[in-house]
């Protein structure tokens, strides 16, 4: 499928990614074609063996969309959840791999906008970066 | 490889039930004033209520609300109703004791107490607490003679309207607020209430100096237009005033924001001022930093409030509430709010008896792959895993190790988990998965979805 139409897996925090993500499909917004949606109990629990899994299965990208700082029900969740995502960043950029290709997108509850906007942006930069 | 968008939802299978049973009995620890209306709500609601205070006695406690109930109506009303009735039976007063660990979990905590040089073991289903914050003068001002407002407060003649040493009334007192911290209300609400009395009963010239007039409290609204109506200055600043002289005949220097636009402001000069307040930094007390490390409750600067500001009184952990400055610095009439709603959130998770949990959204180690790194202990929220160390060898066994033998891993607790999985998503070894919800359903959706 290439860039036209990338494959992004999208790990979805069950407090703020999958409302977010409910919100944005009864908009009725524009979600790429290629998205896979992931439920996950907390952003925190977006493991390195997922993410890792999800590229090596060919995804284009990986978002891991949680809570804002401060926001997180089990505290501090959003914040391992980001340091682990950078982490990885900093892996795929020794493997030679675009670090792009995994984001971390604290998102609120009911901005279905904001989730729809952050795939298309992240589209974007895909196709800019091939 | 298939076309279109592919969700995986978070498998919703029927609960599996388990009964625990709770024995309702609380500890109220701390030694701020709201420990003695947290205690007289709880025990109304039918709990066994034990209060561990460092005071001679109740009144020692209830001491900083002393000037606040001869000023201000609705301060006193509460006052009185709380220190009418205190003596019930429910109601057990541990009097000059401090409580230097907690150990344990929802339903079965263990205080270690020092009373009189000698240690005591109290066992608490839940457990409320409030603590003091400890004053200090912010840094712009530190070292000079002004006074903090707790410090005022304290060593005010209420009756005289005399501060200190002196026998004559103030004449002229400014306060001057929200110097460090811009969203407390306590020290709004203080200075305007306090002010007010010492122009109506005393004639002294009172001037406000803050950066907001905070109106967002009980009653507050009436209070600041009944005290700009007895003829208190209100001045906003934006710039730090400058404070000069000693004291005595202290004057402030600063720009006036809030007469004209922003861009002019005027230049006042207070001068001959007797006594300046400056609001002061609340820091938490030692005892307290100390008990919300040992129960790992998240706190911002040592305060619960900020993390969790749409639920009163709850904390990270279960099991556990909070009240005072432990809370956020609040006022007397709405730190009691916070207080009854902290003890109606600790009757939530005491009160019923029996509680039923579903055992089947939670986290589980498997024994044979742990190799008790502690991670797991370190990450989660709930405090839910424990290992604990047996002996004096260095071999740790779990809290529910099995009969006769050793079984060296972590052990998830059922009652508390919420299955949040953060531990399973940090184990090194992989030893922990999430009952409903194992890897395998994830791994499979990649690999057939994408």
């Amino acid at each position: 499928m290439g860039s036209e139409n990338p494959k992004i897996v999208a790990f979805c925090c069950e407090e703020s990614g999958m409302p977010a993500y409910e919100h944005a499909l009864s908009l009725g917004l524009e979600l790429p074609e290629g998205l896979r949606v992931i439920a996950i109990p907390c952003g925190g629990k977006a493991e390195t063996g997922y993410i890792m899994k999800a590229l090596d299965e060919g995804a284009d990208a990986v978002m891991v969309f949680a809570c804002y700082e401060g926001n997180c029900k089990y505290v501090r969740g959003n914040i391992r959840a980001e340091k682990r995502v950078n982490y990885l960043k900093g892996r795929l950029e020794k493997l030679g791999l675009s670090p792009e290709k995994i984001v971390f997108c604290p998102v609120a509850p009911a901005n279905g906008v904001r989730f729809a906007e952050l795939l298309q942006q992240e589209i974007e930069v895909l196709r800019k970066g091939t | 490889m298939s076309v279109g968008q592919s969700v995986l939802r978070i498998p919703v299978e029927p609960p599996e039930i388990q009964e625990i049973t709770i024995a309702p009995e609380v500890a109220v620890v701390g030694d701020h004033p709201v420990c003695v209306a947290m205690a007289d709500a709880l025990s109304t609601m039918g709990l066994a209520v034990t209060l561990i205070h460092p005071y001679e006695s109740l009144e020692g406690l209830m001491d900083p609300l002393r000037v606040l109930v001869e000023v201000d109506e609705s301060v006193a009303e509460k006052y009185a109703s709380l220190t009418k009735d205190l003596t019930r039976p429910s109601i057990k007063v541990v009097g000059r004791a401090t409580v230097e660990g907690i150990e344990g979990q929802w339903g079965d905590f263990r205080l270690s107490v020092l009373k009189d040089a000698s240690r005591m073991e109290v066992k608490a289903s839940g457990i409320a607490m409030a603590f003091q914050g400890i004053s200090k003068l912010p840094d712009a001002y530190d070292g000079m003679d002004v006074i903090g407002l707790s410090q005022f407060f304290s060593q005010l003649d209420i009756h005289k309207g005399c501060y200190g040493q002196k026998s004559e009334s103030i004449r002229k007192i400014a306060f001057v607020l929200d110097v460090e911290q811009r969203d407390e209300k306590w020290a709004s609400a203080t200075a305007f209430t306090l002010g007010r009395y010492l122009k109506e009963n005393f004639g002294t010239e009172v001037y406000i100096l803050c950066q907001d007039v905070k109106v967002s409290l009980d009653g507050m609204e009436k209070g600041y237009r009944r005290a700009r109506e007895a003829g208190i200055l209100v001045f906003k600043y934006e710039d730090l005033p400058v404070v000069e002289g000693t004291a005595g005949s202290w004057t402030i220097r600063f720009r006036d924001s809030s007469a004209v636009s922003k861009e002019s402001p005027w230049e006042i000069a207070l001068e001959g001022l007797d006594v300046v307040v400056v609001q002061e930094r609340l820091r938490p007390s030692e005892n307290q930093r100390n008990l919300l490390t040992q129960l790992r409750i998240s706190s911002e600067g040592g305060f619960v409030g900020p993390n969790n500001p749409q639920f009163l009184g709850r904390t990270s952990k279960k099991g556990v509430v909070v009240g005072g400055d432990t809370w956020y610095p609040e006022y007397p009439t709405e730190g009691w709010m916070t207080a009854q709603a902290a003890a109606e959130e600790l009757y939530q998770w005491v009160g019923k008896g029996s509680y039923q949990i579903d055992v089947h959204r939670v986290a589980e180690v498997d024994p044979s792959k742990c190799a008790t790194c502690l991670t797991c202990y370190r990450i989660c929220p709930h405090d839910s895993i424990r290992i604990e160390r047996y002996g004096m060898r260095n071999v740790y066994i779990t809290t529910g190790a099995r009969e006769g033998g050793t079984w060296e891993a972590a052990r998830v607790k059922v009652a508390t988990c919420d299955g949040c999985g953060l531990c399973a998503s940090e184990c090194p070894a992989k030893a922990i998965q999430l009952i409903y919800y194992p890897d395998v359903e994830v791994l499979e959706f990649l690999e057939k979805n994408v």
